[in-house]
C-alpha cells in the first residue's frame, strides 16, 4: 500500500536512512565515551560501574516516558531505535558522572529527575532528551573534566583559595595554613589507571564521543518525527488527490503529533484519521450553516471587542454568502427529485 | 540516489549502529595493563643483589663486590677511583675538590667507567654517590650554588647515557631512577641557594632534562619516564607542577626517605 502511494519510496527511505544514520552515530559515541588512554598511551576502558548507573538512569526515564506518552516500536528499524535511544542515553550519563564518590550519587539523583519528567508530546521513538537534559548533561562534563584535569595534575581537590597576606610569606613551615581546599576527593575516587591518564587524548575521545551522542540522539528524534510523518502521508495518499488535499486541510501535518498520530498501528491510525475528518466537516457544515443565517449588514452603534468580531464575522458573511446559498440552492435543487421520488 | 541504494546504505548504517553499540559495551571491559617495567629488577640472570646498597652509606663493605662486575678493560680505572673516592676524608666542597688532582682524575675515571657495559656504569655511579656523601654540596653562606650544580652535572652525565637504557638492565633499574631522584633533590638544593630569590637556570636546567629523560612533556613518556612513574609516582607527577616548589619538594622528599645521609653536609 505504501509503496502504491509513494512510487520512489524517497521520502519514506529518506527518514530512515537519517534515523539509521542517527544510530550509527549514537553506537560511535558510545565507543568513545568507554575508551581512555593512560599516561604510557595504551588504551583502557572506562568500566562497567558508570554505565551500569547510567542505564538505570536511562531505564528509568524511558519507562516513565513511555508510560506518560509512549508508543511501542511497530517495526525492526523502529525496535533497533528505540533500543539505540535508550543505548545513547545511557553512554552520555555514563560520561559525564563523576569516576566515584559522593558527588556521583548527587549527580545521579539531579539526572533522574531532570529525565524521567513526564512529556506531553508523544515519544514515538522511544525515550528522549530534552534542550535542558543535554544542557545539563554538558555541564556534567565539563565538571568531570575539571576534576580529572586537577587529577591529572595530582591536585586533589576542586579548587584553592590563597590566605591573604599568609600565602605571600616565603616561610615553608607555613605551607600548611597557606590554601584553604575546597573538594577534596582522592585518587581512588578518581579510578585512574595505574600509569595514570594521558588527560589530552582522553579528553578529546569523550568530548567527542559526547556530541556524537548527543546529536545522534537528537537527529533519532527528529528522524523518528519524520519516519511518522513519512508513514501517515503515505496512508493519506491513498485516497484520490482531490480528497487527499481536503483531509490534509482538515488535519494539518502540524497537529499530527498532537493527535495522537505518531506511533499508531496502521489500522488504528486508518480509524482515528476516519473519526477526526468525520468530526471536523460536521464542525465545518454547522459553521457554514451558521454564516447562512447571520445578517449582512453589521448592528450600528457598536463598540470595542463585540463591534470587532461582529464587524469581521459580517463581512466575511456578506462576501461568502452567496457561494454559501448558491451550494446550498444547488444542493436544494438536487434533492427535490429525490425527495419526490422518496414521498 | 536511487531507492535500492538507499535502502542498502540504510540496511548497512543500521547494522554498523549494532556493531558499535555491542563495541561500546565491550571496550569498557579492557583493562589497563600493568607496568611490566618494575618486574626488570626481578629479572633472573647475572644481577646484583640490592644494588641501591652500593649507593648508600653501607657502599663501603659491597664495594668488593664490583671488583668481578667491571669489564676487564676499566678494572684499574674502577679500582683507582674507589680508592680515591672511599678514601676522601674532612669533607671538603664538592667543586673545590673536583678542581683538585684527586678529583680531576675521579671525574676522568667516572666518565671512562660511565661509557663502559652496565657493571661500569654502576660502579662510576656508586664512585659519584660516594663523593657526593663525602664532600659538601649544601650553598652555606654566603650562598654557593656552584657545587650542587657540579654535583648536579655529573649525575645528569650518567643519566644521558644510563638514564633510558639502565630501566632495562636489571641491576641498573633501581639505580637509575634513584639517580634520577637525587639529581632533582641537588638541582633543588642549587636552585634554592640565593639567600634572596632563587636561580631560575638550576630550575630551567633540571626541568628540561628531566621532561627530556621521562618524556612527561610532549611527545610520550620514554621507558625511563614509565619506570618512574610506576615507581615514584609523586616524583613523576612533580615534573608537571606549576609551583617551583612542588617540584623540587618532591625529589627532596623522595631521597630524605631513601637516602637520609646524601644532604651534602657530610654528617651521618
Amino acid at each position: 500500500m505504501t509503496e502504491r502511494a509513494l512510487p520512489d519510496g524517497g521520502g519514506r527511505r529518506g527518514g530512515e536512512l537519517q534515523l539509521a544514520l542517527a544510530c550509527a552515530m549514537i553506537g560511535a559515541g558510545g565507543v568513545l565515551l568507554g575508551l581512555q588512554l593512560d599516561g604510557n598511551g595504551a588504551i583502557s576502558g572506562t568500566g562497567f560501574t558508570t554505565l551500569a548507573l547510567g542505564g538505570l538512569v536511562a531505564l528509568v526515564a524511558t519507562l516513565i516516558q513511555l508510560g506518560a506518552a509512549g508508543r511501542l516500536p511497530r517495526d525492526l528499524p523502529a525496535a533497533i531505535s528505540a533500543v539505540m535511544g535508550f543505548l545513547g542515553i545511557t553512554f552520555l550519563i555514563a560520561g559525564v558522572l563523576a569516576p566515584g564518590g559522593s558527588w556521583m550519587f548527587w549527580e545521579l539523583l539531579v539526572l533522574s529527575w531532570v529525565l524521567a519528567r513526564r512529556r506531553r508530546a508523544v515519544q514515538p521513538g522511544g525515550p528522549e532528551v530534552g534542550a535542558g537534559g543535554l544542557l545539563l548533561l554538558s555541564l556534567m562534563l565539563l565538571f568531570r573534566l575539571w576534576i580529572l584535569w586537577q587529577g591529572s595534575r595530582h591536585e586533589w581537590q576542586l579548587f584553592t583559595v590563597d590566605v591573604p597576606v599568609l600565602s605571600s610569606l616565603p616561610f615553608a613551615w607555613l605551607e600548611p595554613v597557606k590554601h584553604i581546599t575546597i573538594g577534596d576527593f582522592s585518587q581512588q575516587e578518581m579510578g585512574f589507571p595505574p600509569a595514570g591518564l594521558d588527560f589530552a587524548v582522553s579528553t578529546t575521545l569523550w568530548t567527542a564521543g559526547f556530541t556524537l551522542c548527543a546529536v545522534g540522539l537528537w537527529l533519532r528524534n527528529e528522524a523518528a518525527r519524520e519516519v511518522e510523518i513519512e508513514r501517515i502521508h503515505a496512508l493519506v495518499e491513498l485516497l484520490p488527490p482531490a480528497a487527499a488535499l481536503i483531509v490534509v486541510r482538515l488535519l494539518p501535518e502540524t497537529e499530527w503529533e498532537r493527535l495522537g498520530f505518531f506511533g499508531l498501528s496502521e489500522w488504528r491510525l486508518a480509524r482515528r484519521m476516519e473519526q477526526l475528518v468525520s468530526e471536523r466537516v460536521q464542525n465545518q457544515l454547522q459553521l457554514e450553516a451558521a454564516f447562512r443565517g447571520m445578517p449582512l449588514a453589521p448592528p450600528e452603534g457598536g463598540e470595542g471587542f463585540t463591534a470587532s468580531i461582529q464587524q469581521a464575522l459580517a463581512g466575511y458573511a456578506a462576501s461568502a454568502r452567496p457561494r454559501l446559498l448558491g451550494e446550498a440552492g444547488e444542493t436544494a435543487a438536487a434533492d427535490e427529485p429525490e425527495q419526490e421520488e422518496q414521498a | 540516489m536511487p531507492a535500492s541504494d538507499q535502502n542498502r546504505l540504510g540496511r548497512l548504517l543500521m547494522t554498523s549502529a549494532i556493531v558499535l553499540a555491542l563495541g561500546a559495551i565491550l571496550v569498557r571491559g579492557i583493562a589497563p595493563p600493568r607496568s611490566g617495567l618494575q618486574d626488570a629488577r626481578w629479572r633472573s640472570g647475572a644481577h646484583l643483589e640490592q644494588p641501591l646498597q652500593l649507593l648508600s652509606a653501607g657502599a663501603i663493605h659491597r664495594r668488593g663486590e664490583l671488583d668481578e662486575r667491571v669489564s676487564a678493560e676499566l678494572a684499574g680505572a674502577w679500582r683507582e677511583a674507589r680508592d680515591l673516592a672511599f678514601g676522601l676524608e674532612g669533607c671538603p666542597a664538592l667543586r673545590d675538590w673536583l678542581e683538585e688532582q684527586d678529583g680531576q682524575r675521579v671525574e676522568l675515571l667516572v666518565g671512562q667507567l660511565r661509557d663502559g657495559g652496565p657493571g661500569d656504569a654502576l660502579a662510576a655511579l656508586t664512585i659519584v654517590f660516594q663523593v657526593a656523601r663525602a664532600t659538601k654540596w649544601t650553598p652555606g653562606f654566603p650562598a654557593h650554588a656552584e657545587h650542587a650544580e657540579r654535583l648536579g652535572g655529573l649525575l645528569a652525565d650518567w643519566l644521558a647515557r644510563w638514564g633510558e637504557a639502565g630501566v632495562a638492565e636489571p641491576g641498573l633499574h633501581e639505580a637509575a631512577l634513584v639517580a634520577a631522584l637525587f639529581y632533582g633533590r641537588v638541582m633543588g638544593v642549587a636552585w634554592s641557594a640565593p639567600a634572596f630569590g632563587y636561580n631560575a637556570a638550576s630550575l630551567d636546567r633540571a626541568r628540561r632534562f628531566l621532561l627530556e629523560l621521562t618524556g612527561a612533556g610532549a611527545g610520550g613518556r620514554t621507558r625511563f619516564g614509565q619506570a618512574l612513574q610506576a615507581r615514584y609516582g609523586r616524583a613523576f607527577a612533580a615534573l608537571q607542577a606549576d609551583e617551583e616548589d612542588a617540584f623540587f619538594a618532591a625529589f627532596a622528599e623522595e631521597c630524605a626517605l631513601l637516602l637520609p645521609d646524601l644532604d651534602g653536609t657530610c654528617d651521618d
